[in-house]
């Protein structure tokens, strides 16, 4: 019964559309789906190769590139951020596992440093990034954001927002796990 | 009709572009941002016109206020000074943000259906409207067709019927899928239980509720800024910072608190009471994490005091943080049998334990008693439904209690309850319990006998409070007997019972324990004074 089925063809149209906007609906309300979630062009590719004036020593630079011999993580943070102090207890946890260069993103030094003395300073190296510069080379749309880098110096991972409890164990500690193993 | 929709239709979309002339906004960009060069500043707004805000994400830059709008523009502004051209400039910044940041996606494998939509959707259309019109235009298709019967007779009614998308059919379609839709959006995010008000009553009440909101805030400040000149004037003391401290969280100002507890935790020389504090303040500034500072504080402050509530309830909350949610129930489990049935953290409490329950997986049954959801509920609950909910618990406190009378904090939950539920007779009688236990607690029987003053002010009752006093006098008379309240209360519960003899021998020794000077000595003078025939 073609006829039938030419009758039905709108209707048969409109309910795949609507399931499809169904899925969708409930996956962004569960919390599944977020839709302000960006991808990273990064992911991949070499380190945006960065030097910064150091926070703790007024004399030296913290250079990012593929030289290093292990793989590290870089976060930037701001002391006027407050998804960032959210994130200290997981960053304290993390920076036993893996190196951590903090990239302390348009804050002035000495905000920085009271942040650092507040809640815990638990990076390997600390840059500082008075004019966003840093960021804007990073694809950083904003703070707290964290990478990780493999060992050569390849862009493994980005992780847009506060690193909280739960993606502390579901996503950080097993990946680093994971490098360690390679 | 249908003309008169596809006017309409034809209208909205032609005035589209117009209504953005109407409401042109505000330009995002100022004038230093701009180059000096009129023929690049164009270019560089052409480019920013091209890119996306990530920000606000359905902005360009050009549009955007935000802080990384800006520094795009000044990077696109930097780049075309340096002599790279548009394309150049738009692949950088494509590297760096992804296609994203592009507001016009390039075509790519992953985009390929997004740019074929219109063209697809188009053949569509023309194919199914081909289709129509051929059905119709066939009152009798060759037999050979394979979607027609062979029979011409139903060729023919076919013909006659009407075309498979005629415009009613789709109105009520859409129509029944549109209500469908908002009715499960309503389940989903409406507030059924909410009766419906109208319009101006709810303006009222906003404006309203903004206008005390306003208020609260302004008494708040001044309360603040007076806290602030009170801790200057008065550095070395230690209340003039909690207050400064207190008010601060008020307003929000996190920095201030921490800084006004810090000096107070110095003052007064690691308090205990003023640490937990601290890892409050420190654990809300960290949105609920509770930081290693703040388990420092947490842990000496159990150390000195295991029963303290705050550091109890920050304590499961670490735990919660660490994914132990066994150890912060029993944390809060414990917290919940400690506190007092009308203590206010309950309900915060309950709720906590009610999330760590959940993600432990754990059974709400095997929770521990008087915590749980009911808790949780009351928070919700009418005043008479909450107070039903009291009495229920008061109610098995007491069957508890019955059978193992020997529990003095028992008994004083059991009275501190019945005086929430305000009924003091009751609250009396567990308070003499109370005192009859805890034989060698001095403080509890200070406590009755407060009880015991407060209930003898009806004078009808005096006579029998002042012999219910005797016994719970004896007691304290026993642990401490030179106790100036206890000296107090011997005054005053003879005096009730008209013995002046005893009553003038307690305020006379009271009043020698007492600095000459005092308001309270001229006070008790001025009492002894009137005892005296």
């Amino acid at each position: 019964m073609a006829r039938s089925i030419t009758h039905f063809l709108p209707l048969i149209l409109f309910a795949i559309l609507a399931v499809i906007a169904a899925i969708a609906l409930v996956m962004t309300l569960s919390g599944e789906r977020k839709i302000s979630e960006l991808p990273s062009a990064l992911i991949g590719k070499p380190v945006p190769v960065t030097e910064l004036p150091s926070l703790t020593d007024a004399q030296a630079f913290v250079k990012i590139d593929g030289t290093g011999n292990a793989p590290y993580m870089v976060n930037f943070f701001a002391s006027w951020c407050a998804p960032c102090r959210a994130e200290a207890p997981a960053l304290a946890i993390l920076a036993k596992e893996i190196d951590i260069i903090g990239i302390a993103y348009k804050d002035k030094p000495e905000d920085s440093r009271k942040f650092l003395a507040d809640f815990g300073n638990p990076y390997a190296r600390i840059g500082i990034d008075n004019a966003g510069n840093a960021g804007l080379d990073w694809g950083v749309y904003g703070v707290p954001e964290t990478y990780i880098i493999s060992a050569d110096g390849i862009v493994l991972k980005r992780h847009a927002g506060p690193i909280d409890g739960d993606n502390l164990r579901k996503i950080f500690l097993p990946f680093i796990a994971s490098l360690k193993a390679q | 009709m249908i003309r008169s929709v596809l006017f309409l239709f034809l209208l909205v979309f032609y005035l589209l572009p117009f209504q953005g002339l109407i409401t042109a906004p505000v330009l995002a960009i100022t004038a230093e941002e701009q180059l000096a060069d009129p023929d690049l500043e164009y270019r560089a707004r052409g480019l920013s016109k091209q890119l996306r805000c990530l920000v606000c994400q359905n902005q360009s830059i050009d549009d955007s206020d935000a802080d990384l709008a800006k520094d795009l523009r000044a990077e696109v502004r930097a780049q075309i000074l340096a002599g790279a051209d548009d394309k150049t400039i738009l692949t950088n910044l494509q590297e760096r943000y992804g296609d994203y940041v592009l507001l016009k996606p390039p075509v790519s494998l992953a985009t390929t259906l997004l740019w074929a939509t219109p063209i697809l959707t188009l053949i569509l259309g023309a194919g199914l409207i081909l289709l129509a019109r051929r059905r119709k235009n066939a009152p009798a298709p060759p037999p050979d067709r394979p979607e027609t019967s062979p029979d011409t007779q139903e060729a023919k009614s076919e013909a006659q019927s009407p075309p498979p998308f005629s415009l009613p059919i789709f109105i009520g379609i859409g129509g029944i899928c549109i209500a469908g839709a908002a009715s499960l959006y309503w389940f989903v995010l409406g507030t059924p239980h909410l009766p419906a008000q109208p319009l101006s009553s709810r303006t009222a009440e906003i404006s309203q509720t903004t206008g005390a909101a306003q208020k609260q805030l302004q008494a708040r400040q001044e309360a603040y800024e007076a806290a602030r000149e009170n801790s200057q004037k008065q550095p070395e003391n230690i209340g003039a910072w909690l207050s400064l401290a207190l008010a601060s969280a008020e307003l929000g100002k996190t920095a201030e608190e921490l800084a006004a507890l810090r000096t107070a935790l110095r003052l007064g020389k690691g308090d205990i009471a003023i640490k937990s504090m601290l890892a409050e303040a420190l654990t809300r500034a960290a949105d609920g994490q509770v930081i290693p500072e703040a388990r420092q504080l947490v842990a000496e402050t159990l150390q000195e005091n295991p029963r303290e509530p705050r550091a109890l309830f920050l304590s499961g909350l670490a735990l919660m943080d660490d994914g132990d949610y066994q150890g912060a129930l029993d944390k809060w489990g414990y917290l919940v049998e400690i506190s007092p049935v009308d203590a206010p953290w309950l309900a915060m409490v309950a709720t906590n334990m009610q999330q760590a329950a959940k993600k432990a997986g754990i059974e709400a049954t095997s929770l521990p008693a008087l915590s749980e959801q009911t808790l949780a509920e009351a928070a919700q609950m009418s005043a008479e439904e909450r107070t039903q909910m009291i009495e229920g618990m008061v109610e098995q406190l007491y069957q508890r209690l019955q059978g193992n009378p020997q529990d003095a904090p028992g008994w004083q939950r059991l009275a501190r309850a019945y005086e929430v539920l305000e009924q003091p007779e009751q609250a009396l009688e567990a308070w003499l319990r109370a005192s009859e236990v805890g034989t060698n607690d001095l403080k509890l029987q200070i406590e009755v006998l407060e009880r015991l003053m407060e209930a003898g002010r009806d004078e009808k009752k005096s006579v029998q409070i002042a012999k219910q006093a005797q016994a719970p006098l004896a007691r304290a008379r026993a642990i401490q007997k030179d106790n100036p309240e206890f000296l107090f209360f011997a005054g005053h519960f003879a005096r009730l019972a008209g013995d002046i003899e005893t009553a003038q021998q307690s305020w006379q020794s009271l009043l020698k324990s007492l600095p000459p000077e005092s308001e309270t000595a001229r006070l008790l003078q001025a009492e002894l004074d009137k005892l005296a025939p």
